[in-house]
């Protein structure tokens, strides 16, 4: 027991096991939900997750990320949202056009990658038309139909849409 | 050295104290480092497909003459299931459901009896309106991909190499199609 000592030569005791009963108990917790998973990933203050009840882990760090205001590609910002929208003089066709360029140079280095790539096995497990979009929950589909479009035209054809899983 | 006796000390009356300040010292750095490392939010994914076109020669089509189609419609109020065959009879059918959670539970139920019937379809077409919110959206897209713990046992995609079923989850129609991603 820690105790402390007064003039009067009288000490007061401080029990200190119902602190030690609790960091027992807080640290049990910490290392049961401590998350092993190589692929860490932080969210974006200005973006909320769609919560989903999918078992399947997030296995690459997001490359379209759109918040409430912003959409970046690879961490660089693309394109200022107006009101969930995406500004008429950057569609085309339905897509949009920088994201598209963006995304286009992205296809591009992932081909590369999977050309220097040495075995068959690691070529056809490198899946390189898969983009992975990280989405605030209050967008409409427009949006997405918008980014999924500028995916299609450079050859992205699989979407993993990020969500925030129910059960941990 | 015969004549003397080994002298012991007389144990004292007072009871012995355990010094717990290095317990609490350990616990506390790594209480800290497990709280400030710790993410509280499981992250996810939901993977769906949009169509394409190719220039690649044709395939030779291995499906059976007579397969279904299901075809999801989502509306900002409501659902729509459809469900048609390649062959005759066509036997299609269309049922809608109101877009909340009970209306989404009986389109889930809906489907798990045309997974039972049909256990070799395998893929499903989802239309998704416009201005239809990103998070009824992922509803959705759960109830078609997803199998619940207390959904009967159906038959499930092949593994790939290194994944584990339990990581993987259970899914209802792995395959979702997003088709009005289209130019």
């Amino acid at each position: 027991m820690a105790s402390v000592g007064g003039d009067d030569g009288a000490t007061l005791s401080l029990n200190v096991m119902p602190m030690l009963d609790i960091f027992s108990i807080l640290l049990t917790f910490l290392l049961m939900s401590y998350s092993t998973d190589p692929t860490n990933h932080d969210i974006d203050e200005n973006l909320e997750l769609p919560d989903s009840v999918t078992l399947v882990t997030m296995d690459e760090v997001p490359s379209v990320v759109v918040t409430r205001s912003e959409i970046f590609v690879n961490d660089n910002k693309i394109i200022d949202l107006e009101n969930g929208k995406v500004p008429d003089s950057e569609l085309q066709q339905g897509a949009i056009l920088t994201v598209f360029k963006e995304l286009e140079k992205l296809a591009i280095g992932n081909k590369k990658v999977v050309n220097n790539l040495s075995s068959e096995e690691d070529k056809k497990k490198s899946k390189p038309g898969t983009l992975t979009v990280e989405m605030d929950r209050k967008h409409d589909f427009r949006l997405l139909r918008r980014i999924m479009l500028s995916g299609q035209q450079a050859e992205f054809i699989r979407f993993k849409l990020l969500v925030a899983k129910e059960t941990i | 050295m015969a004549g003397k006796r080994r002298k012991f000390k007389k144990p004292s009356s007072s009871t012995p104290e355990l010094n717990v300040m290095p317990f609490i010292d350990i616990f506390s750095m790594l209480n800290t480092f497990l709280l400030v490392s710790a993410s509280f939010i499981g992250l996810g994914i939901l993977e769906v497909q949009i169509p394409f076109l190719s220039n690649s020669p044709d395939v030779p089509d291995e499906k059976p003459k007579r397969s279904i189609s299901i075809m999801v419609e989502v509306e900002k109020e409501k659902l729509l299931l459809k469900t048609s065959w390649s062959a005759p009879p066509e036997d299609a059918k269309t049922k809608t459901y109101e877009m909340n959670p009970e209306g989404i539970e009986l389109f889930h139920q809906d489907l798990i009896q045309i997974k039972t019937d049909v256990p070799e379809s395998e893929k499903v077409t989802m239309l998704t309106e416009d201005d239809v919110q990103y998070d009824q959206m992922i509803l959705v897209l759960d109830s078609i991909k997803t199998l619940r713990e207390k959904d009967p046992d159906l038959p499930q995609p092949p593994l790939e190499e290194g994944e584990e079923r339990k990581r993987r989850g259970r899914f209802l129609y792995d395959k979702v199609v997003m088709g009005s991603v289209i130019l």
